[in-house]
Parts: structure tokens; sequence; C-alpha cells
């Protein structure tokens, strides 16, 4: 353990910021076994490293981002560690149970069926998830693995994570926003089994002022009637979230893509049918309005509402938006959301 | 003297209407009628009693009513606060967009959603403390 001394002016108080955790990692690795891979997530290079057979659970949420070759020096660290929380330096059950480090980190306590966690980013350390043996195969983290910490490494590099699903046909993407209910998992899968590919059905990753939209994990959760509607079946389940929905892989039900150009949103109404004559063009006001009651993920963006704010307003001013009423008819739905993509396109490829 | 509290909320308008979100509590307000130009008048400090009125001038006494209404309104939400007349822009101080009073009057309106105030107090994340370095709780402190 290093960085005992605050450099936030206390003399004994360890700076979390500082803490490196990295040699009491290596001693376990060195006991249990580890395996990494080199991702690259958003055009950046990580190198995913997890003790005993940890990585085979992360598998299906980063299995797409995975690379060939070995990952380059400097590289981001993910370690993913099953070892008793309390052993790590950052474990501190007196501390909040997320805080912000003067670095711009983050460091988050957990608890999942009464098991806790910890992960962590620190820049110049990297990511860390913590947790005891059997702890971290849970399908939350499945689901989103070190989420809260991911999502502050990706604020930092200025990439913004939405709470949206995200399709693309014929090598353009669309954004799929509304509130919970609206029926994003719902057409998500609908487009994937008609041919869509699939960036991610509850978060995405956005590069706002390129309008690129990455994947960031290729799993989903999703509420067991709406997968007993979909054409596959309910397909292979990863486990049961705590929240009730069951995980799945993404991979399952279609093709995956890393990242696509945006050229739509689709704004998802859950009332109703679809009209006929296609989706509904919406002006910048009501997509904005759409976006601010959506796209929030708890505890990603909302000490940082200022970016998230500018941000949604910057999707919602140059990027075509459209109204799609999700019915049951999914034919039609996917339809209009591959006309929304199509129609966008046209439109910002127009001088 | 009253000026919006630039360091506190981000604004920006859209087809006519102001979107507000406060950055302390969360809490996104979309200002309707003729609120965008109060907002605007108040991004500079104002006089309340000048603005108001302003505003009787151009549209009746029951109009000043309700802008005074609205202005104290903001200035519950802690949106609005005292300022002192040439006291010294702060980096946070956002230049009005002129924005023109309307040939016919709109009733100022705020709509409030509180979504994102929901999420923020169910999870929240601390800053450290700087002084004490390692997070505490208020009450280990001492």
């Amino acid at each position: 353990v290093t960085g005992s001394t605050s450099s936030t002016g206390s003399p004994t108080a360890p700076d979390p910021d500082r803490v490196d955790a990295g040699p009491a990692f290596a001693a376990a690795a060195a006991r249990d076994g580890a395996r990494s891979v080199h991702l690259r997530v958003a055009g950046r290079s990580m190198r995913l490293e997890a003790t005993g057979d940890l990585l085979d659970a992360l598998q299906p949420a980063f299995g797409h981002l995975v690379q060939d070759t070995p990952p380059p020096l400097g590289a981001l660290s993910f370690r993913a560690w099953e070892h008793d929380q309390h052993r790590h330096p950052l474990w501190d059950p007196e501390a909040p149970a997320a805080y912000r480090t003067l670095a711009g980190g983050i460091v988050a306590r957990g608890e999942l069926h009464a098991t806790p966690h910890l992960e962590a980013y620190r820049p110049g350390i990297g990511i860390e998830l913590w947790g005891p043996p059997g702890a971290l195969h849970h399908a939350d983290h499945t689901l989103r693995p070190a989420g809260r910490s991911t999502f502050t490494w990706a604020d930092g590099v200025g990439l913004r994570l939405l709470h949206a699903a995200a399709v693309e046909h014929d090598g353009t993407a669309a954004l799929l926003v509304g509130p919970s209910g609206a029926g994003k998992t719902t057409t998500a899968i609908a487009c994937a089994e008609r041919g869509a590919g699939q960036l991610g059905d509850d978060t995405c990753l956005v590069d706002v002022g390129a309008r690129v939209v990455h994947s960031l994990y290729a799993t989903s959760a999703a509420n067991p009637d709406t997968l007993g509607r979909s054409q596959g079946g309910t397909g292979p389940v990863l486990g049961e979230a705590a929240t009730g929905k069951v995980v799945v892989p993404l991979a399952a039900r279609g093709a995956l893509r890393t990242e696509a150009p945006i050229t739509a949103l689709v704004v998802l109404r859950s009332e109703g049918d679809s009209p006929a004559d296609g989706p509904r063009p919406l002006a910048v006001l009501p997509t904005s309005k759409a976006l601010f009651a959506s796209t929030l993920l708890p505890g990603v963006a909302h000490d940082r509402l200022e970016g998230w704010f500018a941000d949604n307003l910057r999707l919602a001013r140059t990027v075509p938006a459209f109204e799609v009423t999700r019915g049951w008819d999914l034919d039609r739905v996917v339809a209009q959301v591959r006309e929304a993509i199509e129609r966008g396109r046209r439109q910002l490829e127009a001088p | 003297m009253l000026m919006i509290d630039a360091a506190r909320c981000a604004a920006d308008t859209v087809e006519g209407e102001t979107l507000v979100i406060d950055t302390v509590s969360g809490h996104l307000r979309v200002l309707t009628g003729v609120a965008p130009i109060v907002w605007d008048r108040l991004l500079v400090p104002a006089d309340v009693d000048r603005l108001a009125a302003e505003v009787a001038e151009r549209y009746g006494a029951p109009a000043a009513a309700e802008v005074r209404a609205l202005v104290s309104e903001l200035e519950a939400a802690g949106l609005v606060l005292e300022a002192a007349e040439g006291a010294p822009p702060s980096e946070h101080v956002v230049p009005p967009q002129g924005l023109e009073w309307p040939e016919t009057y709109a009733t100022p309106g705020v709509e409030q959603y509180d979504d994102i105030a929901e999420i923020m107090l169910m999870d929240p994340v601390h800053e450290v403390d700087v002084a004490q370095g390692w997070p505490r709780k208020a009450t280990d402190a001492g």
C-alpha cells in the first residue's frame, strides 16, 4: 500500500487517489491465478485482469470488445478481484457509500444479496472491483461490472453514458430513448431479431461531439415476459438481477456492433399502436424533454449535471429525432425505427 | 437587486421555452410564457421593481403581479439571489440573450420535473472533504 500520507492536509489519513492495492492484487493473483485480456472501449485500450475464473463470468459483458493483441503500455487497468473486500485498503464502512475523490475518481461500496463489494476508479490507477469469493459472479455484476467506476472514467474522457438502447441499420444507429416501461428493451430485441446490429439496450457510451455511439456492455436485463414475447423465447439466461429482471447476453439474439454514427434519436411512446404513416419527426423541445426524462443513470452523472444537461441539448439539436409509438405490431415498430435511421441519415447528409 | 445564481444552475432556451437544471437539487424546470424573458433579464443584476414597472406599462398591472410572483418563486427555489449593483461579474455569469418581450402577453409558467432530484436523493455521491482527506461522515469529524 502506498500513499499513506494524504495530499489534502491530514498527516495520517490515506489519500484515496493514491492508495494502491496493486501489490495485494498481485499476491492474490499468484495464489488464485489470474488472466487478462485487451479490451477496446470507445477507441481506448483497457487491460481487464481478473482472479480465478472471474474472467469467464465477465465474458458475456465484455467479450465483444476483446482484442487479439496484448494491451499496450499505458492501457487503463481494470482489476476484478474476488477476495475479502475488507482487505482492500479503500474499504471503510464508515465512509459514505459513494464518494468522489479530489482527482475526479469515485469509490463506492455496494451490497447484493447481503454480500458487500467495493468498486473504485482512480485516475492513474484504474478501475477496481472487489468482492468476497462468489459475490462477483452475481448477475448484477455481469450486467454492469463496476458500472459506476467505468462511467466515471468515461465521463473523464468526454464520453457520456446514457440510459438508452442503440441499434444499427446499414451502418448508422438510432438511440432509443424513453422512460422505464416505454419499450426500449422490447424494441431493441425486436430490431435485433430482424437483423439490426446491437450496441446496447440499457446503457450506451455516446461521444456527443462526434455523434457516435459506442457499445459498452453486451448484456441486458429484461422482464421475463418481454423475453417470452420475443421470437427466440428466453434463450440463455445469466441470472436474475436484484431488480427481479433476467440478465441475458445480447449476443444470443443477434449481431453486436462496437460503434456506429448516430443518425436518429427515437423517442418511444408506449401508448397505442404505431401509425401507418411512419415515424413522426420531433422538434428540439420535446426531444430535449424526452432525453431529460430518461437518460440519467443513478449514480452516474448526477454530480455532473451541467455536462449531462448540455450534452442532451446538443444531441437534441444536432441529431434528427422521431417519435415511434411502441405497439405490439413489432414488425411495424422495427420498420419505423429503420425508417427513422434512414431519414435521419438523409437529413444529415443533405447540404 | 436580484440575479440568477449562475453557479447553481444551467439553462438554455429552446423554441421559446427555457430549460433550467438546478445542479444542487436536480430539479428540472421549464419556463414558459414570458418567463424566459424574465430569466434572461435576471442574468445580470436587475431591480425587480423596475422590471415589474416595465411589464405593467407594456401589459398591465396583473401581468406585473404575475412577474413578481415568478421572481419570488425562483428566489424561493434558490435560483435567484441578492446581487449588489456594479458587483464584479463572477466566472459563472452567463450573458443575457437579449430576448424581447412578445407583442401578446403570455402568463409566465414554471413546469417542474422531479425525476432527476429523486435519483440524486436515492443514490447520492459525496465529495471528499478537502480538509480531512480520507472521507468521513460529518458526525465522525471530531
